[in-house]
């Protein structure tokens, strides 16, 4: 892309992507920003918007682990809808010229940020302690609020695509791969 | 910090034009980003100059909101400044953070090279 042109390919971006001092205890797979991931919207001319970490932003550095039981709360809710709306009005903003694709990237596994596969677990509470729990297919909260704050601001609806840093089977070739396939098939314009 | 804990506890503040510097050629500002993920610096985006000012003081106030809850639980936490501190975003950034009486250092990086 030449020097002064605005590109008209957005990502919503979550924080944990660019920043893994934003996830939970033991589940940081690498120091800083996962650079091959960022690479790769990097070189797909991708305007990113690096979103708030909303369970960072509320539970802090030092949170326990949660599942989506513990996130499904009035009061995360209207913290997610908060921060979801200064999400929306700066992707106003930056798509005011045009947008010929928004993505949405979100985190599989989590009980607030997954896209398709969240992490559940109906025991999980009081003194902390190893419970089990389950991935299953659903949204997070985070996710379901984001989206219907963007609706709400009759922003274009992204397509969402999970990192799927969290999930068991988690391999980052085949992670990488899936993405570069993901952003190659931008067959949803969403012209303005 | 217990067990397997790989995060690195050092973050930069990014402005916007660096976050999304490859969109510009801006190869010194390209290479600072790749230079700070290196070291395994995690990022944390500023708004993009121009937006409105009311938009930019809430983003701000977000990214303040991480910043003190870090730098509470011992993070180092640097802000990249470009040039001659142009930008507004940054300017909101660092007033945010006086009036919390939050000192972040700077780290000043000069657009106008190429690497």
């Amino acid at each position: 892309m030449k020097q002064g042109t605005r590109s008209r390919r957005h990502a919503l971006l979550s924080n944990c992507i660019a920043n893994q001092n934003a996830k939970v205890d033991e589940y940081a797979l690498c120091p800083g920003a996962i650079t091959p991931f960022m690479d790769l919207l990097r070189r797909a001319d991708y305007r990113i918007q690096q979103m708030p970490c909303p369970e960072m932003t509320f539970l802090g550095a030092n949170r326990w682990w949660q599942v989506r039981e513990q996130y499904d709360t009035p009061g995360y809710r209207a913290h997610c809808r908060s921060l979801a709306s200064s999400v929306a009005q700066l992707l106003a903003f930056q798509i005011k010229d045009g947008c010929d694709d928004l993505i949405l990237i979100g985190v599989e596994g989590s009980g607030s940020s997954a896209v398709a596969i969240t992490g559940v677990g109906s025991l999980w509470g009081g003194r902390p302690e190893d419970l089990a729990w389950e991935q299953v297919p659903g949204k997070g909260v985070w996710i379901e609020e984001l989206e219907a704050v963007l609706a709400k601001h009759d922003l274009p609806v992204p397509r969402a695509y999970g990192f799927p840093g969290e999930l068991r089977d988690f391999d980052m070739d085949r992670a990488l791969a899936e993405f570069a396939h993901f952003l190659a098939a931008r067959d949803r314009p969403h012209a303005q | 910090m217990r067990n397997s804990d790989t995060r690195s506890r050092r973050i930069a503040v990014l402005p916007e034009a660096l976050m999304n510097a490859h969109l510009a050629n801006a190869g010194l500002m390209l290479s600072v980003q790749h230079a700070l993920e290196r070291v395994g610096y995690g990022v944390i985006q500023l708004p993009p100059s121009g937006a409105p000012p009311e938009v930019v003081e809430i983003a701000v106030r977000f990214v303040v909101d991480q910043v003190q809850d870090y730098l509470k639980n011992a993070y180092e936490v640097v802000e990249v400044t470009l040039g001659s501190d142009a930008d507004e975003a940054s300017r909101v950034f660092r007033a945010a953070c006086r009036s919390r009486g939050i000192a972040v250092p700077k780290l000043p990086v000069e657009p106008g090279r190429r690497a």
